[in-house]
C-alpha cells in the first residue's frame, strides 16, 4: 500500500493543491479580496510539491524497489511540472473578468 | 521466468480436475445463470449485456442518421428525437462503455494476474444484476416512450421540473445511479483484487500491462463517479422534494450541476479510454512479437493520465462566463494531458518498430484506433483552447471530435479485443474471414460519418437539432454523412454474424493462438471455472513466454493450491508490493443472494421513482436483512492455524490476518465514500461563493449541549472500538468496547440529527437543503455504525472473533472513524458561518 502511496501521492497533491487554488480564485472573486493572495498560494503549492520530489528521492521515505522508485520520482517531477505548468495564469491574468 | 519446482502435488492431474471443476462449477440448468458467483461466467454476462446495450444505442443512432438525412425530414417530431438521442449518448456511455469494461476486467483480470477469481465474487454478481435491473429501467422507459429527453448532460433548469415535468428524467436520475452501483461495486473489487489477489512472485513491477490501466481506471471510477452519484441524489431530491439545489430564486445555482457533471464526467472519458489502451499495450506486442517498448513509462504515463483528467473539467463549461482565469487553469490542464497520452502513443510506435508486427485482425483494429484516436486527441487539442471552444461550442463539431475519441479511443481497440481474446472465450478458431470486411465497412463508414460531422460543425450546425432548413449548407454533407453511418452499421452487423459462426461452427482451435506470453494462456481454453489447476509462481512479466511448459505444469498440480481441500474454493493473497504470498482465501459459493439483494435493493429505486415512498423503507430494510444474511456465513468459529498452501508453504487463512479482503475492500469503498462528502462539502462551498440570492434567510444555530454530545460520541466512539481490538487481541471480553463505541456513535448521530432540528424547511433555501443532505449524511453513517456494532457483538457472541480473527472488528473500526470524522465536518460546515456571522 505505502508503494501505491507513493505512485498516486505526488499527483494526489497536485489535485489538492489545484482545487484549492480554484476555491480561492472563486473566493477571492466573492469577496472582493487581493489577487496577490493567489499568486503567494502558487508559490507555495510549487513549494509543497517539491517536497514529495525530495522525499522520494531520500533513503528513509523513497521505495526500495527499483521500477516503484524510479516511476514515483518520475510521477513527483510530473506533479512538479503541472503545478508550475497549470496555475501559471494565477500570476499572468486578470482574476475577476 | 517461471519456477515450478519439484514439488509434486499427491493428486493427478485428470482427479484434480474433475475434483476442482466439482467444487468450482456453476449450478446445473437455467438456475446457474441466477446464483453463479464465479468471474468467467459473470465475465461473460457483462460482455454480452453490454453488447446487447451497444446494438440498442446503435439502433438509436441509425434513427438520429435517418432524421439528419434531409432537411425538414417528416421521420420523426422532436418529443421523440430528443428521447432518441439522450437515450443513445446514456446507453453508450452509461450501459456500455463502461460495463463493457467491467465485463473484461472480470473475465480477464484473474486470469492475467494468476488467480482463480476476483475478490469478493458475490459483489461481482451483485453489481451484475443491479446493471441488468436499472439498465432495463431505462429500457422500459424507452420502450413506453417516456424516455429521458434532456441530453446526456441532464443540465437544470432543462430536467428538473421547470423543463420535464413528467417522470423522463426520473427515469434517467435513479436509473443511472442504480446502474452506478455495479460500477462502485466492479472497482472495489478490481482494485482490491490488482492489489492482493495475484500470482506468487507477482510484483507491482511484474504486474501484466493490463492490471495497471485497470487499476487505475477503478480508482478513478471511485473517485469520479460519486460527484455524478451526488448529483443525481440533490437533482432528484429537488425534483421529488422541491429542495432547491439548482433554482436561484432560493439561492440554488444549475451551474453545480454542470461541476458535478463534468467532475464525473470528464475523468469518464479517460475512465473509458485507459482500459483500451490497456488493451492495446497486451495485444500490441504479441501482434508485433516482441515486448512493449518502456513498460515503465506507459505506467507512468497512465497514472498520470489517471489523475491530471481530474482537473479538466471545466473545459466543458468554458462558454458558462466563468472568468478567464479559471478557463486558463483548465485550458492549461487540458493541454497538459495530452503528453503521457503522447508517451503511451509513441511507446506504442516503437513497440511497432522494435517488433516483426503481423497483420492480423486484432492488429487491423489496432492500425484503425491509431488513425482515428490521434485525429480525436488533436481536435481536443483545439476544443481546449478557450477561444476556439466558443465558437465550436454546442456545434456538430464536438460531437464528432467526441465519437473519435470514444470509437477511435474505445470501441475500435474493443474490437481488437474482442478478436484477440474470442478464441480464450470458445475455445474455436474463427471459420470465415468476415471480421477483414466488416473492418473496412466500419473503419470507411466511421470516417466518412464523423469527418463530415467536424465540417458541418464548422459551418454552424447544433449539436441535438431535430432537423433543419433546406438552404443551410448543410444538406448534402448531412446525407453523405448519413450513408457513411449505415456502412458503418452494416460493418457492425457483419461482426455479429462473424461471432455467431465462430460461436456456432466447431472449429477447435490451439490453446495459445498468437503466442503471447500473459498467464491467461497457461490454460485450457475454454476455461476451467477454476482458472489453474494450481497457482503458478512468476519470476518475470511474460511468464507464459519464459517458460512454455507452465500450462502443463499447472495441471499437474506442480503449482501452489494443487490439492482440492474439504471441497473449498481456494485462492492466495500476496503483499502488494513484492507478490509474497501472505494468505489463503476462501471463497463463498453459487447462491441467489446476490440476485435477490438487487432486486430488493431494486425497489428502493422504483419507490423513489413511482413516487411510492413505503416501498423504500421497506427495500431498505430487506437489504439490511440480506446483507447480515450475506456477512454471516463468512469466517470461522474457531482458529485454524497455517494451512498447507503447496511446495511447502503454510499460509493462514484470509480471515485469520490483519487486514483481511473486507478490510481493504472498505478502505477502497470508504474512498469512493468520501470523494461524495466532499464534493457535498465542495457544492455547499460553490453555492455560497457563487450563486445568486445568499446569504440564506436565517443561519442555522447551533444547540452547544447537543455539539458536546457530538463531541463527547467522536471521542468515545474511535476510543471504544480500540478497546474492544485490544482486550480481543488479549483473550478478553470485547463487549465492554463495543458498548462504549455504541455509546459513542449514538452520540455522533444525536448531533448529526440537530443540522435538520435546526433547520425546519429544507424547501425555504439551497442552504437549508444542503444542510438537510450534510446532516442526513451524518445521520445515516451513525446509524450503519450502529448497525455494524450490533452485529459485531453477535459475532463475538457465536465465537467468529478471537485474538488471530480481528479483522471484522478492524473493518469496523475504519467506519467508526470515518463517521466521527464526518459528523464533526458536518457539523463545523452547518454552525459555523453561523457562529461567526
Amino acid at each position: 500500500m505505502t508503494d501505491i502511496l507513493r505512485l498516486f501521492g505526488p499527483l494526489v497533491l497536485w489535485l489538492a493543491s489545484f482545487s484549492a487554488i480554484y476555491g480561492l480564485h472563486g473566493a477571492i472573486c466573492a469577496q472582493g479580496w487581493d489577487r496577490s493572495l493567489l499568486v503567494m498560494a502558487w508559490g507555495i503549492a510549487v513549494a509543497v510539491q517539491a517536497a514529495p520530489l525530495l522525499l522520494l528521492s531520500t533513503e528513509r521515505f523513497g521505495a526500495r524497489a527499483g521500477f516503484v522508485r524510479r516511476a514515483s520520482l518520475a510521477l513527483a517531477i510530473v506533479s512538479l511540472v503541472a503545478v508550475i505548468w497549470t496555475l501559471a495564469p494565477a500570476a499572468f491574468l486578470s482574476a475577476c473578468v | 521466468m517461471v519456477s515450478l519446482c519439484r514439488w509434486v502435488s499427491p493428486v493427478n492431474a485428470l482427479r484434480r480436475h474433475r475434483e476442482l471443476s466439482r467444487i468450482w462449477a456453476s449450478d446445473p440448468g437455467w438456475r446457474g445463470w441466477f446464483t453463479t458467483v464465479n468471474h468467467t461466467d459473470i465475465g461473460r454476462m457483462f460482455l454480452a449485456v453490454a453488447v446487447i446495450f451497444f446494438f440498442i444505442g446503435g439502433i438509436l443512432a441509425m434513427l438520429i442518421r435517418a432524421q439528419l438525412a434531409s432537411p425538414r425530414s417528416p421521420f420523426m417530431g422532436p418529443e421523440i428525437y430528443n428521447q432518441i438521442f439522450t437515450m443513445h449518448g446514456t446507453i453508450m456511455m452509461f450501459l456500455f462503455a463502461i460495463p463493457l469494461f467491467e465485463g473484461l476486467a472480470v473475465y480477464f483480470l484473474p486470469k492475467l494476474l494468476g488467480a482463480r477469481d476476483l475478490a469478493f465474487p458475490r459483489l461481482t454478481a451483485y453489481g451484475f444484476w443491479c446493471y441488468v435491473f436499472g439498465g432495463s429501467m431505462l429500457i422500459f422507459a424507452l420502450l413506453a416512450g417516456i424516455a429521458p429527453d434532456s441530453g446526456w448532460f441532464m443540465y437544470p433548469p432543462l430536467s428538473s421540473t421547470l423543463g420535464s415535468p413528467g417522470i423522463n428524467s426520473d427515469f434517467w436520475l435513479i436509473g443511472i445511479t442504480f446502474v452506478e452501483i455495479s460500477a462502485i461495486c466492479a472497482a472495489v473489487e478490481i482494485t482490491v483484487s490488482i492489489l492482493r489477489y495475484r500470482a506468487a512472485g507477482m510484483s507491482l513491477s511484474r504486474m501484466p500491462i493490463f492490471a495497471w490501466y485497470a487499476l487505475v481506471t477503478s480508482l478513478m471510477i471511485l473517485t469520479g463517479f460519486p460527484p455524478l452519484i451526488l448529483g443525481s441524489v440533490l437533482l432528484e431530491l429537488e425534483r421529488a422534494f422541491g429542495m432547491p439545489f439548482f433554482q436561484v430564486e432560493h439561492g440554488g445555482d444549475s451551474l453545480l450541476w454542470q461541476h458535478l457533471f463534468w467532475l464525473f464526467g470528464h475523468p469518464e472519458v479517460y475512465i473509458i479510454f485507459l482500459p483500451a489502451a490497456g488493451v492495446i499495450s497486451t495485444i500490441l506486442p504479441v501482434m508485433a512479437r516482441t515486448t512493449l517498448l518502456g513498460y515503465g513509462w506507459v505506467v507512468v504515463g497512465a497514472i498520470s493520465l489517471g489523475v491530471l483528467s481530474f482537473g479538466i473539467w471545466v473545459h466543458h463549461m468554458f462558454a458558462t462566463g466563468i472568468p478567464h482565469m479559471a478557463l486558463a487553469f483548465f485550458s492549461a490542464a487540458s493541454t497538459l494531458v495530452a503528453v503521457p497520452i503522447g508517451i503511451q502513443i509513441f511507446a506504442w510506435l516503437g513497440t511497432i518498430w522494435k517488433g516483426r508486427p503481423q497483420m492480423h485482425l486484432p492488429m487491423l483494429w489496432i492500425v484503425g484506433f491509431f488513425a482515428t484516436f490521434v485525429i480525436g486527441g488533436l481536435t481536443g487539442v483545439m476544443v481546449a483552447v478557450v477561444p476556439f471552444n466558443w465558437q465550436v461550442h454546442d456545434t456538430a463539431f464536438v460531437t464528432a471530435h467526441l465519437h473519435y475519441v470514444l470509437v477511435g479511443g474505445f470501441v475500435f481497440p474493443m474490437l481488437a479485443a474482442l478478436y484477440y481474446w474470442m478464441p480464450h472465450l470458445t475455445g474455436r478458431k474463427r471459420f470465415f474471414k468476415l471480421g477483414e470486411t466488416a473492418f473496412w465497412l466500419v473503419f470507411i463508414g466511421f470516417h466518412g460519418t464523423f469527418l463530415l460531422m467536424h465540417w458541418v460543425g464548422l459551418l454552424g450546425q447544433r449539436r441535438r437539432i431535430d432537423t433543419y432548413d433546406a438552404g443551410s449548407g448543410w444538406e448534402v454533407i448531412n446525407l453523405i454523412s448519413s450513408v457513411f453511418s449505415f456502412v458503418m452499421a452494416i460493418g457492425f452487423a457483419l461482426i455479429l454474424i462473424d461471432v455467431i459462426i465462430h460461436t456456432v461452427i466447431r472449429s477447435r482451435g490451439p490453446r495459445n493462438p498468437w503466442g503471447a506470453g500473459s498467464l491467461e494462456w497457461a490454460m485450457p481454453i475454454p476455461p476451467p471455472p477454476y482458472n489453474f489447476a494450481s497457482l503458478p509462481e512468476v519470476t518475470s512479466r511474460d511468464a507464459l513466454a519464459k517458460s512454455p511448459g507452465l500450462a502443463l505444469g499447472l495441471a499437474k498440480g506442480e503449482g501452489y493450491l494443487g490439492t482440492p481441500r474439504d471441497g473449498l474454493r481456494e485462492t492466495l493473497t500476496v503483499d502488494t508490493a513484492t507478490g509474497q504470498p501472505n494468505g489463503i482465501v476462501v471463497f463463498p459459493k453459487n447462491t441467489a443472494l446476490p440476485i435477490l439483494m438487487a432486486f430488493v435493493t431494486g425497489g428502493i429505486f422504483l419507490g423513489m421513482l413511482i413516487k411510492a415512498y413505503w416501498l423504500v423503507p421497506l427495500a431498505g430494510a430487506g437489504v439490511v436483512a440480506l446483507s447480515l444474511r450475506w456477512v454471516w456465513g463468512l469466517g470461522h468459529r474457531r482458529d485454524r492455524g497455517l494451512q498447507d498452501a503447496g511446495r511447502g508453504l503454510m499460509l493462514p487463512f484470509a480471515s485469520e490476518t490483519a487486514d483481511p479482503p473486507g478490510w481493504w475492500g472498505s478502505v477502497f469503498l470508504l474512498i469512493a465514500n468520501a470523494t461524495f462528502f466532499g464534493c457535498l462539502l465542495f457544492g455547499y462551498a460553490f453555492l455560497w461563493t457563487v450563486a445568486p440570492n445568499w446569504p440564506p434567510p436565517q443561519w442555522g444555530v447551533a444547540d452547544v449541549r447537543w455539539l458536546g454530545v457530538a463531541f463527547t460520541g467522536a471521542l468515545i466512539g474511535p476510543l471504544g472500538i480500540r478497546w474492544a481490538i485490544l482486550s480481543l487481541g488479549r483473550d478478553g471480553s470485547p463487549l465492554p468496547g463495543f458498548l462504549a463505541t455504541l455509546v459513542g456513535v449514538v452520540g455522533l448521530g444525536a448531533g448529526a440529527a440537530t443540522i435538520p432540528l435546526s433547520l425546519p424547511d429544507p424547501t425555504r433555501h439551497a442552504y437549508d437543503a444542503t444542510l438537510w443532505v450534510i446532516g442526513g449524511y451524518g445521520l445515516f453513517h451513525a446509524a450503519l455504525v450502529v448497525l455494524m456494532t450490533c452485529f459485531l457483538i453477535a459475532r463475538s457472541a457465536a465465537g467468529f472473533l478471537s485474538a488471530r480473527r480481528l479483522g471484522e472488528a478492524r473493518i469496523v473500526r475504519l467506519w467508526v472513524d470515518y463517521a466521527a470524522l464526518v459528523t464533526l465536518a458536518a457539523l463545523a460546515a452547518a454552525f459555523a458561518p453561523g457562529l461567526l456571522s
